[in-house]
């Protein structure tokens, strides 16, 4: 079960889902983006996004060099499955990711268990309901949200918050190095993301 | 610290849509900080942008929307190794005109980041008062805009580290 938040009046809830899923975090990397387009649009697109849209060369190089190791793992399997589509709600009925909570209009929250600094990563399906409470040494927690806020009278601020958290120190050890080589690609991931999300709410709002 | 600073949806226009309506170049750079807005925004206001470099000259304060934003403007012939600028006032910004003359209208503003965080934005926008600058004003861009950038994120991690000092936040 996820978390749905009555709507407030958009920019006036200073509560983040980031925040109460991830409030202690080993690193939290944020990217921004002005969209020239009403919050509402801007929303919109955002709920929408197709995370199979975004794209680019650093960012295609970047998950197929990711994923070299499981593909090399399953090569004698003939058809891996490869998603068509993956919006937030494709990823509640099936994927390691599970939508934390929302709050309509502004913020869209979802995070995912494993141990992603291996290889093969090596996910933990982890319900909602226990993803705060989930303490297992061994395992780390993503956290991703995606925020938007109004900047002036007719743009938006969208923000990408990417957290980890980490429940031992032995997890903490193996991550570090894992992520200071990931960081800079999760970062173009991110503003990719924002591009993504800001064009199609640029698009719609001129029709 | 500012008293009683209300913190409004962002909806409202900001200052540098007044000022700064009409633009020909536009760079924005944002940093979350560990603090609250109010602190954010009094280390916004004893924050003096630096210079800018390769005779772009001074930032003059053109004005403030309390606990929110602060907007500067610096009106100067860019990307002459001779230093000319002007020292303009709001109603200046319609009337100043000389051959590659540009305008270049800066706001740094805070929005609340969650409950203890805040979220520090600057938007430089640029107008060239002189169309036929224009051609040559867009490779200086190409030029300056790595450098900017990184100048304009030394700023807020300035205002960022100041603010820390000022007031508390996570």
């Amino acid at each position: 079960m996820t978390t749905k938040t009555q709507p407030s009046p958009p920019g006036t809830n200073l509560e983040l889902l980031a925040d109460k899923f991830a409030p202690r975090h080993e690193v939290m990397q944020t990217q921004h983006l002005v969209a020239v387009a009403p919050i509402e649009a801007t929303y919109t697109a955002l709920r929408g996004l197709d995370f199979t849209d975004i794209g680019g060369a650093i960012v295609d190089a970047a998950f197929w060099v990711r994923g070299l190791p499981e593909r090399w793992k399953n090569r004698h399997h003939k058809t891996t499955r490869v998603p068509t589509r993956l919006t937030f709600d494709d990823m509640a009925a099936g994927s390691e990711w599970v939508i934390l909570g929302e709050r309509p209009g502004e913020e869209i929250a979802a995070g995912a268990v494993g141990r992603f600094w291996k290889p093969v990563i090596e996910w933990r399906h982890v319900d909602a309901d226990a993803f705060t409470e989930f303490a297992e040494p061994g395992y780390g927690k993503i956290v991703m949200s995606l925020s938007v806020r109004p900047y002036g009278g007719e743009r938006s601020l969208l923000t990408y918050d990417i957290r980890v958290i980490l429940n031992d120190s032995a997890s903490r050890a193996k991550f570090r190095p894992y992520w200071a080589v990931v960081a800079p690609f999760v970062k173009v991931v991110q503003a990719t993301t924002l591009r993504t999300i800001a064009r199609t709410a640029e698009q719609r709002d001129v029709q | 610290m500012t008293a009683g600073t209300l913190h409004t949806s962002g909806r409202e226009p900001m200052l540098l849509d007044e000022l700064a309506s009409r633009f020909d170049f536009v760079m924005r750079e944002h940093l979350v900080i560990d603090v609250l807005p109010d602190a954010a925004y009094d280390a916004i206001e004893q924050h003096r942008p630096p210079d800018l470099p390769w005779g772009g000259g001074a930032w003059q304060r053109l004005g403030a929307r309390p606990g929110q934003e602060v907007v500067f403007d610096a009106t100067a012939r860019f990307g002459i190794p001779l230093r000319h600028w002007h020292e303009i006032t709001v109603e200046g910004l319609t009337t100043v005109w000389e051959p590659h003359l540009s305008h270049v209208a800066m706001a740094v503003s805070v929005r609340p980041y969650g409950a203890d965080r805040s979220l520090l934005s600057c938007e430089a926008r640029i107008t060239l008062e002189d169309p036929a600058s224009e051609r040559w004003f867009r490779v200086y861009w190409r030029l300056i805009t790595p450098v900017a950038k990184v100048l304009t994120r030394g700023m807020l991690r300035a205002i960022g580290a100041a603010a820390h000092t000022i007031g508390p936040g996570k």
